[in-house]
C-alpha cells in the first residue's frame, strides 16, 4: 500500500505537525528579545538541553541516509554514528564550562560572538560568520528538501505543496518562537525519535529472524559486510570515527546549546545523558539497514532500487501501520529539529554577525529583523531545493566536515589554549573552507579523489588543526598578555 | 600543561596525516584515538586520577582495535555479532560513555569546584546578577 493511503501514518504525521504548531504558539508569547530568540533567554534546564541537543544533531540523515548506508556498505556506516559517545564527552569536557562561563561575562548569543570575544578584532568574527553561512545554506537546503520528500510520500501531494505545508509549520514556530520554540519542539521530537527507534529495533529483529540469523546471512553473503570495518574498508571507517568524534565540537546547532543553559551546574550529567540518548536513537540506523539487507539476501524482498529506500520499504512492509506512523513522524521530527536550529543560526549570522563583523552594529530592532531573516532564509532554501538541487546536494555533502574543520580548531582548542591567536583562527577557517570545497568539487568531477577511502572532512580537519596551531605559534608572541581579563579567567577556571 | 598537550596534539595530527598517506590504517586508527584522548586531556586539564582514566581509555581503544584485527577472520558469533564486530558494537561504541561518567563524578572536584565558580562569578559575572552558584 502506498504510504499516502495509510490513515494511521497520516494521523500520526498530522498530529505531530499540530503539536509543533501548539508549541510554537506557547513559545511565541515568551519570546520578547533577541536573547530569547537566539539563546532561549538562557533558560534551559539540563534534561531539556540534553534531549534538544541530541534531537538537533540527529538529522533526517540519521533516519533515512543512515539505514541506507548500512544497507549499502554494512558496518562501515556504524563508524559514523558510534563516535557520538566520544563526541559528546569531548564537547562537554572541552567546551561546556568555557562557553557557558563566557556567556556569563558578556552578551554572547552566537559562535562568531564567541570567537570575537576570544580573539578580538573583526577578522575572526567575519571568517566564522562566513563559514556558518556557507554551512547553513548546505544543511538547510538538504533538510528543506527532505521535509518536502517525506510529506510528498505521506500526504500524496506535489513537492511545492508539500514544501508549503511543512515549511509553513516550521516557519510559524521558528519565526514566532525562535530557538525557544525550537528547543521545546526538539524535546518533543527527541522523545518521538527515541520511541520510534526502540520500536523499530524490535521489528527489525523479528523481520530478520534475530540478530544471530541476520549476522549469519550477511556473513555468508560477504564476511566484510558484517565485519568490523564494513565494505568500505578500515581507513574509511577510522577516518569517519575521527571526523564524527572530533566533529561534534564543531557543530554550531549542538554547541550553541551550551549558551542556553540556565545554570552552569546543569552541565554535570549532560555528556553521559546525551551520549546515552543518542545511542538509543542510533538503534534505528543500525537495525533497519542490517535487517533489510538480510531480508533481501534471503529472497524475502526484491533488491531495493536505491539504498535510501531501506527505511521506507522496511516500515511499510515489516511494521504495523501505527508504528510506521510514529517513525514517519520521528523522521519528520529529526529533519525539522535540525532545520530549525540552522534557521536560527543563519538568521543570527545575517542579522547580527555579519553587520558586527563589518564594523557596524546589530540592528536596533534585532528581534524583528531576525524574524524577517528567518523567513527570507526559508524562502531561499525552498527555492534552492526546488530549482538548484545539485548545488544543495554539493553543499549538503560536506556540511558536517565544513563545520568540523572550520570550528573545532579555533573554538574547541582555542577556548582551552591561551597562546591561540586570531591569525591562527582566520588561517585555519580559510584553510578548511578552501580544502573542503576544492576536494569535494575535484572528487565530484573525477579530477582527484583522496585515496584509501579517506573522508574529505577528516583530511581538512587534520590540516586545519596543523594550520591553527602552527600559525598561532608563529604569531603568538604576547598573545596571553593581550587576553581580556574575563576571557583569561574563563580559560583558567 | 596546556602547551604540552597542544604540542602533543600537533605532533599526533602530523603523524596521522603521514600514516594516512602510507596507508598504515591500524597506526592511523591508534593515532586517531590518541587525538581524541588528548582532546579530553586538554579539556580536563590534568590531575592524577583523570590522567589514569585517560590512559585507560587509550589502552581500551588499543586493545579493542587490536582485537578487531586479531579476530578479523573469526566467524564465531558473540551476542549476535561476529566476534570482531561485537568488539565494535559492545566495546568501542559504549566505552566513551565512561568519560561522560567521569566528567559527572569529578565535576565538583576537578571540572568546576564551587569556590572557583563563586570567585569567577564575583569577579567577572557582569552580565547576569552575581548570584550564588546553585547548590550540589
Amino acid at each position: 500500500m502506498p504510504i499516502s493511503q495509510s490513515p494511521e501514518i497520516l494521523i500520526c504525521v498530522v498530529a505531530y505537525l499540530a503539536c509543533c504548531f501548539g508549541i510554537g504558539v506557547w513559545a511565541l508569547r515568551r519570546t520578547r528579545s533577541a536573547a530569547d530568540f537566539f539563546v532561549a533567554g538562557t533558560s534551559l534546564g539540563p534534561v531539556v538541553m540534553t534531549i534538544a541537543t541530541m534531537a538537533s544533531i540527529m538529522s533526517g540523515f540519521g533516519f533515512v541516509g543512515g539505514p541506507g548506508l548500512v544497507y549499502e556498505s554494512g558496518t562501515s556506516s556504524l563508524w559514523i554514528t558510534f563516535p557520538a559517545t566520544i563526541g559528546f564527552a569531548l564537547s562537554w569536557v572541552l567546551l561546556g564550562k568555557r562557553l557557558r562561563l563566557l556567556a556569563e561575562t558578556r552578551e554572547i548569543l552566537t559562535l562568531p560572538d564567541v570567537v570575537a570575544a576570544r580573539y578580538g578584532g573583526r577578522a575572526p568574527r567575519l571568517a566564522m560568520a562566513a563559514a556558518l553561512v556557507l554551512g547553513v545554506i548546505g544543511y538547510l537546503g538538504t533538510q528543506v528538501l527532505a521535509v518536502g520528500v517525506v510529506l510528498v510520500a505521506v500526504l500524496g501531494v506535489s513537492l511545492p505543496a508539500a514544501l508549503l505545508i511543512g515549511l509553513g509549520v516550521l516557519a510559524f514556530y521558528t519565526v514566532g518562537g525562535g530557538i525557544l520554540a525550537g528547543v521545546y519542539n526538539d524535546v518533543f521530537q527527541g522523545v518521538v525519535m527515541m520511541i520510534a527507534s526502540v520500536a523499530v529495533l524490535f521489528y527489525a529483529l523479528v523481520a530478520g529472524g534475530g540478530m544471530e540469523q541476520i549476522s549469519r546471512t550477511l556473513w555468508t553473503m560477504d564476511p566484510k559486510f558484517i565485519g568490523p570495518w564494513g565494505a568500505r574498508g578500515p581507513m574509511a571507517a577510522l577516518s569517519w570515527y575521527l571526523i564524527f568524534g572530533l566533529g561534534w565540537m564543531g557543530q554550531p546547532h549542538g554547541i550553541t546549546k551550551f549558551l542556553m543553559l540556565r545554570e552552569v551546574g546543569g552541565l554535570r550529567w549532560g555528556a553521559l545523558l546525551t551520549g546515552s540518548v543518542y545511542m538509543v536513537c542510533s538503534l534505528l540506523w543500525m537495525s533497519i539497514g542490517l535487517a533489510m539487507r538480510s531480508v533481501v539476501q534471503t529472497g524475502g524482498q526484491p533488491p531495493l532500487a536505491a539504498p535510501d529506500l531501506a527505511a521506507p520499504v522496511f516500515l511499510m512492509n515489516y511494521t504495523p501501520p501505527l508504528v510506521a506512523g510514529v517513525v514517519f513522524a520521528g523522521l519528520l521530527a529529526a529533519i525539522m529539529s535540525t532545520a530549525n536550529s540552522f534557521l536560527n543560526i543563519g538568521a543570527a549570522a545575517l542579522v547580527r554577525d555579519l553587520p558586527l563583523a563589518w564594523g557596524g552594529k546589530a540592528p536596533r530592532h534585532e528581534l524583528g529583523w531576525s524574524r524577517v531573516a528567518t523567513v527570507v532564509l526559508l524562502a531561499v532554501s525552498a527555492l534552492f531545493a526546488l530549482y538548484m538541487e545539485n548545488l544543495v546536494a554539493l553543499l549538503g555533502a560536506f556540511g558536517w566536515g565544513t563545520f568540523a574543520a572550520a570550528i573545532v580548531p579555533p573554538v574547541a582548542i582555542g577556548m582551552n589554549w591561551k597562546r591561540a591567536t586570531g591569525a591562527g583562527c582566520v588561517a585555519s577557517i580559510l584553510a578548511s573552507l578552501v580544502l573542503n570545497f576544492s576536494l569535494e568539487l575535484a572528487s565530484r568531477h573525477g579530477v582527484y579523489t583522496l585515496p584509501y577511502g579517506m573522508n574529505v572532512g577528516c583530511f581538512s580537519l587534520l590540516v586545519s588543526l596543523i594550520v591553527f596551531i602552527g600559525v598561532s605559534w608563529l604569531t603568538g608572541r604576547g598573545a596571553e598578555d593581550r587576553l581580556a581579563p574575563e576571557v583569561r579567567a574563563v580559560l583558567e577556571v | 600543561m596546556q602547551d604540552r598537550i597542544v604540542t602533543a596534539i600537533f605532533a599526533v595530527t602530523v603523524a596521522s596525516l603521514l600514516l594516512y598517506f602510507l596507508n598504515a590504517w591500524l597506526a592511523f586508527g591508534l593515532a586517531a584515538c590518541a587525538l581524541l584522548t588528548l582532546g579530553l586531556g586538554l579539556g580536563f586539564g590534568g590531575g592524577r586520577r583523570i590522567t589514569r582514566a585517560l590512559l585507560a581509555l587509550f589502552a581500551g581503544y588499543s586493545v579493542l582495535l587490536g582485537g578487531m584485527v586479531w579476530l578479523a577472520e573469526t566467524p564465531a558469533l558473540v551476542l549476535g555479532f561476529p566476534a570482531p564486530t561485537a568488539l565494535l558494537v559492545y566495546g568501542i561504541w559504549p566505552m566513551p560513555l565512561l568519560m561522560g561518567l567521569l566528567y559527572a563524578l569529578v565535576f565538583h572536584s576537578s571540572v568546576l569546584p564551587e569556590e572557583k565558580l563563586k570567585k569567577f562569578l564575583a569577579e567577572h559575572g557582569s552580565r547576569r546578577s552575581r548570584r550564588e552558584p546553585e547548590s550540589r
